[in-house]
């Protein structure tokens, strides 16, 4: 028994350990977390590469844009985050066929992530807008494609959110923004509604 | 004894669910931005069509943003007639033999869908994607790379496209007083 005994003694000591271990790591992690909001601030040293540009920096980048290649939604996009979300000249914007089917494609899943990595690393974003589109011919084949109007809502809303957990698991302290272009025709009018996907 | 190897097994499942909470959102950031936007775009005779003229590649970077939709816009006079790539270093991933054969797959779409006839391929200064102006060691030395890598991804387009039309500009930031201006190069 006293052997049992010692087994048990040694099993909680090392488990005790590992869980100081975790502590630890867990408050250095907010450490870094706090660390990386203050970049924002150009408090922190700057990365010597482009010490030139960053003195004379005054404008930050503070979100990345991503949405679909489509010529039809181009114009109301741009009004959309330029006056509508206000952040006209602090956005990256990055405009793929297909929008997010490419992050769910396992072929070319590695290689976005990898750009988006570009954009998080140079520009130190804190916030991703994804922008999905009713009718997107490249990424879903169009309406047509499906039985009804609603089924398409549903498909690539389910899609959008599978994105954000992707982007999640791979940078976690982002925030993920998702909306929904719907596009109806009036008369001599598009209009176009951006809806958020909570 | 049981009972220690019972504790010591919930220890462990406790254990393994900590890395899920990791991947829990710790942003300070608002859940909701503004919701249910409705934008009216006046539709043109350009606007009705199911297909668009122009497919212009640019690259993500955010000084060159509104630049760049202010030169498709106006500039150019293309508005609501093209499709915009922007893929972070531009014709950088063009040039690269790995990604080129992926991002031609995606530009035939353009090109198969919506019937384009021209490409226009910004790139500037400055890109990330090089690894910025410090990677080159000299003006020149960027400027020459930049111009050699457009003019190689023409090439690239008109051998697999020859009836495309490929114009290719050069983007500068150039200080004016206290703004910085964005300075559009044609090369030819």
């Amino acid at each position: 028994m006293p052997r049992a005994k010692n087994l048990f003694k040694e099993s909680v000591l090392s488990f005790s350990i590992m869980l100081i271990l975790l502590l630890i790591n867990f408050s250095k992690m907010h450490v870094i977390l706090a660390a990386d909001e203050a970049s924002n601030n150009n408090q922190l040293e700057k990365p010597a590469k482009y010490s030139k540009f960053f003195d004379e920096k005054k404008k930050w980048c503070d979100s990345l844009v991503i949405t679909c290649n489509d010529f039809r939604f181009n114009t109301a996009t741009q009004e959309f985050i330029n006056n509508r979300l206000g952040m006209k000249g602090t956005y990256d914007y990055i405009s793929i066929p297909g929008s997010i089917r490419n992050l769910l494609d396992r072929n070319t899943r590695d290689l976005v992530l990898n750009k988006f990595g570009v954009s998080v690393l140079l520009h130190h974003v804190k916030r991703v807008i994804i922008l999905g589109h009713q009718d997107c011919r490249i990424g879903y084949g169009g309406t047509k494609n499906f039985k009804e109007a609603l089924d398409e809502y549903k498909t690539v809303c389910k899609d959008l959110k599978k994105a954000r957990t992707r982007m999640g698991i791979r940078f976690p302290h982002l925030k993920v923004y998702l909306y929904y272009i719907a596009i109806l025709s009036e008369n001599h009018q598009r209009v176009y509604n951006f809806e958020q996907i909570m | 004894m049981k009972k220690n190897g019972k504790t010591i097994f919930a220890c462990c499942m406790m254990l393994l669910l900590l890395p899920a909470g990791c991947t829990l959102n710790r942003s300070s950031l608002p859940d909701r931005l503004i919701d249910d936007q409705q934008i009216a775009v006046s539709a043109g005779r350009e606007a009705v069509r199911s297909d668009c003229d122009t497919l212009v590649i640019t690259c993500i970077d955010y000084r060159f943003v509104i630049a760049n939709q202010e030169f498709a816009n106006d500039t150019l006079g293309l508005k609501d007639n093209y499709d915009q790539i922007s893929i972070p270093g531009s014709i950088h991933n063009l040039v690269n033999p790995d990604t080129r054969a992926l991002l031609f797959s995606k530009f035939a779409l353009s090109v198969s869908m919506h019937l384009i006839n021209r490409v226009v391929v910004v790139s500037h200064r400055d890109c990330g994607g090089y690894g910025g102006s410090a990677a080159f060691g000299s003006e020149i030395a960027e400027y020459e790379t930049l111009t050699a890598d457009l003019k190689m991804a023409r090439a690239l387009f008109l051998e697999k496209y020859p009836i495309l039309k490929v114009d290719l500009f050069l983007e500068s930031l150039v200080k004016e007083g206290n703004e910085e201006k964005v300075h559009f190069e044609k090369i030819l």
